[in-house]
């Protein structure tokens, strides 16, 4: 009897604490988006000058300010984003593939991994090696390549 | 014996049992990756609207658009899919508007959309649907050629430089130079302030004013140590440009002064000063606004040394930190004209310190440190017992860094913003006491829209008639703030101050004014009038443009009025906003795209 009114308390400390997890979780992800559907700052940015990052302008990507965020080294890209919590940003066009950039196809927690292939779908994301407990994943629409697109960002914590 | 064993053998289970299912219930959600659908409504709407709105026709990549496009039924691809969607809407081309959509915006949200123009619905369909979120954009010049949108910006500086003045006003510092009975005792008084230029300033011009204490005292001036040519002078100097001795950081400024003619005492009168223009790309210059340095004094007799002190917000605390030479010191406290003794010490190692406790239980029968807030309330220090005529002894001295903390209970958010100070020039004076000293003031000046006015300060260069019982008047915008009588008679009216509170000083024109009766004047050509603000280096949205370019450069100007003349914005950023809803600008047709989980 006690084991059982054990779990529903722990499993009750469990659902406070989750919801409060979430709560930052959400709100880091809608500032994260914030952030990068504006232009940024400096105008023309790159990862030596940047002050605000952002990749968005007139609802458009621009690819070189794209590269750039895949440039900045995730620790300062975090201090840039004034985030605690990890994250994982991407780009999926209207075919379900997602956009290559800076090497890869997102920028964000380096322990994430994409499979390289002709297109790569956003289910190939791995966040594993992330050790991710909640993922808040948010999708903002932009044009790319004169294309509506989603912009993702996935939020976690571990 | 056996049946013992047994038990023992299940109790040993048992526990084993709860440890695993323990063991699982801990760290069974561990294993465990959430992932929580956020409201994929959330931002859809608003996002596919601007999508809608800045995707131009001839970039969908679809057959059928661009054999619309070919055929000539799309006439203007050039402008926006949102445009075009409402120009189908109006021509009652209701199949070429759901297709338009549709070919949009199903690859991009599925089929939980609607697209509607001035709440037709045009494609999808909303009912059933729960937590529907919605995005409006107007499109006008469909039947009328008014702007599609409004826009707004705000402005920011990113770097500033800003024209500032530094003002060291100096204290009333006095020792004894006659001898008993009477003639030279050959005593120097050395009095040395030190003071700080921000280190990338580039100094334009200085100028320093010094006023001896008695009129016939002889003195010589030195800038970091360098005497300042034709600073050998008698009663009071005006030495101009002379930013050549000055340099950024630590500055040293030293008045030697003597015997002259039978006045019994030499140091200064608390009117002498420094000024210092410079300019700088630090924002922030303010210093020590809670800490206040004594000047290094050394002397053959005793010393005394009145200290003006000015505290922004409500005092809460006070403490004195003296290094010093002489036998003794005393501190008092002089608050309207009236003092209050705190008490005598004797240096230990060359130093003496009186609490906050203290000095607060040393004046609680008369005034409390509430009462010091807000206004000048002074600090007379002697060291030694304090005599104006005296022969000469061994030296005594208040040396390096001694100073007095304040501590109030709110601190102006000084940070972030940009100060500025700037000496205000004598708007009207009539009456003349006389020579140069009158008895009726006024000083007129203007803090901006913007601007939060920190404090007005004045060093005022005095005459009083000694037995005489002259009237005393200062006031701000109609408010008195100082009047004797019924308040004491404030024969060193050396200083005045005042900050913003109750209407005091406000943004626009203020007047401050200083009147006094028959035994009192004030010379404004060698007092000081000076105003402290802090200013805001960014303008909020303004009025909406119909062009962004329009909204930008109406930001820019706001910020360059708002900073004013004294500060140059050398790199500004803006930001714009489009604004839909426009009530000047509605056209026609409202575009409406709502989306549901």
């Amino acid at each position: 009897m006690a084991m059982v009114v054990f779990f529903f308390v722990r499993m009750n400390a469990l659902e406070l604490h989750q919801q409060t997890d979430l709560n930052g979780l959400v709100i880091e992800a809608q500032d994260i988006s914030n952030e990068l559907m504006s232009p940024g700052y400096p105008p023309a940015w790159t990862s030596a000058n940047v002050i605000r990052v952002g990749v968005v302008e007139n609802e458009r990507v621009n690819s070189s300010r794209l590269d750039a965020l895949a440039e900045l080294n995730y620790t300062a890209l975090r201090k840039l984003l004034r985030v605690t919590n990890e994250f994982f940003v991407f780009i999926e066009q209207g075919n379900g593939c997602l956009v290559p950039f800076g090497g890869g196809y997102g920028a964000g927690n380096p322990a994430v991994s994409v499979p390289a292939s002709a297109c790569v779908a956003k289910t190939s994301i791995n966040l594993d090696a992330a050790d991710p407990r909640t993922v808040v994943p948010i999708t903002r629409f932009v044009i790319y390549n004169s294309t509506p697109a989603r912009l993702n960002v996935y939020v976690w914590n571990s | 014996m056996f049946g013992t064993r047994k038990g023992l053998f299940f109790t040993f289970d048992g526990i084993l049992a709860a440890a695993l299912l323990l063991f699982v219930i801990l760290l069974l959600p561990q294993f465990f990756t959430n992932e929580i659908p956020l409201n994929p409504s959330v931002y859809a709407a608003t996002d596919t609207v601007n999508v809608l709105a800045n995707l131009h026709v001839y970039e969908v990549d679809n057959p059928y658009i661009q054999s619309l496009i070919s055929s000539g039924v799309i006439a203007n691809p050039n402008q926006s899919v949102l445009e075009q969607i409402g120009e189908f809407w109006a021509n009652n081309d209701a199949v070429n508007a759901s297709n338009l959509s549709r070919a949009v915006l199903l690859p991009l949200l599925g089929s939980n959309f609607e697209v509607l123009v001035n709440g037709e619905s045009i494609y999808g369909n909303t009912s059933g649907a729960s937590q529907v979120a919605s995005g409006r954009r107007m499109v006008s010049g469909i039947a009328k050629a008014l702007p599609k949108l409004g826009y707004s910006a705000r402005a920011f500086a990113l770097h500033t430089r800003k024209n500032n003045t530094f003002i060291l006003a100096g204290d009333v510092i006095t020792s004894s130079v006659k001898k008993i009975p009477s003639g030279n005792n050959g005593n120097e008084v050395n009095s040395t302030y030190t003071f700080t230029i921000p280190a990338n300033a580039t100094i334009t011009d200085a100028y320093w004013f010094i006023e001896a204490y008695y009129t016939d005292n002889k003195f010589k001036a030195y800038l970091n140590g360098n005497l300042i040519p034709g600073s050998d002078a008698t009663g009071d100097k005006l030495l101009t440009d002379v930013e050549s001795y000055l340099h950024t950081g630590v500055n040293t400024a030293t008045v030697i002064s003597r015997y002259g003619a039978g006045g019994a005492e030499a140091g200064e009168d608390g009117a002498s000063h420094v000024v210092v223009s410079y300019t700088t790309d630090t924002p922030t210059t303010l210093e020590n606004l809670d800490k206040k340095y004594f000047a290094v004094v050394n002397s053959n007799t005793s010393i005394r040394y009145k200290k003006p002190v000015f505290a922004l917000g409500g005092v809460s605390a006070m403490n004195v930190e003296l290094n010093m030479r002489g036998s003794n010191a005393t501190l008092g406290l002089v608050l309207n004209g009236v003092q209050y003794n705190v008490s005598r010490k004797n240096p230990v190692a060359n130093h003496v310190s009186w609490s906050s406790s203290e000095i607060a239980s040393a004046i609680a029968a008369n005034i409390t440190y509430a009462n010091l807030s807000g206004q000048y309330f002074w600090l007379v220090l002697d060291i030694d017992t304090y005599q104006p005529q005296q022969n000469v002894g061994t030296n005594r001295a208040i040396l390096n860094n001694s100073y007095v903390q304040i501590t109030t209970d709110q601190s102006p958010a000084i940070y972030g913003k940009l100060d500025l100070t700037s000496i205000i020039p004598v708007t009207t004076y009539t009456t003349a006491q006389s020579g140069s000293f009158y008895r009726n003031l006024t000083w007129n000046y203007t803090v901006g829209t913007g601007a939060e006015p920190l404090m007005l300060d004045s060093q005022l260069a005095w005459l009083y008639s000694t037995g005489t019982n002259p009237s005393q008047t200062a006031s701000s915008n109609g408010y008195v703030l100082y009047a004797h009588p019924p308040q004491n008679l404030v024969s060193e009216f050396a200083r005045f101050a005042f900050t913003k509170d109750k209407g005091h000083i406000v943004n626009g024109t203020n007047k401050y004014k200083l009147n006094f009766t028959s035994g009192y004047g004030v010379n404004p050509f060698n007092s000081l009038v000076f105003s402290t603000q802090l200013i805001d280096v960014t303008v909020p949205y303004g009025s909406v443009f119909t062009t962004e370019a329009a909204a930008r450069a109406d930001a820019v100007t706001r910020l360059k009025d708002q900073l004013g003349q004294f500060i140059n914005a050398t790199e500004v950023g803006t930001d714009t906003s489009s604004l839909g809803n426009v009530p000047s600008l509605w056209g026609p047709a409202m575009v409406e795209v709502r989306t549901w989980k």
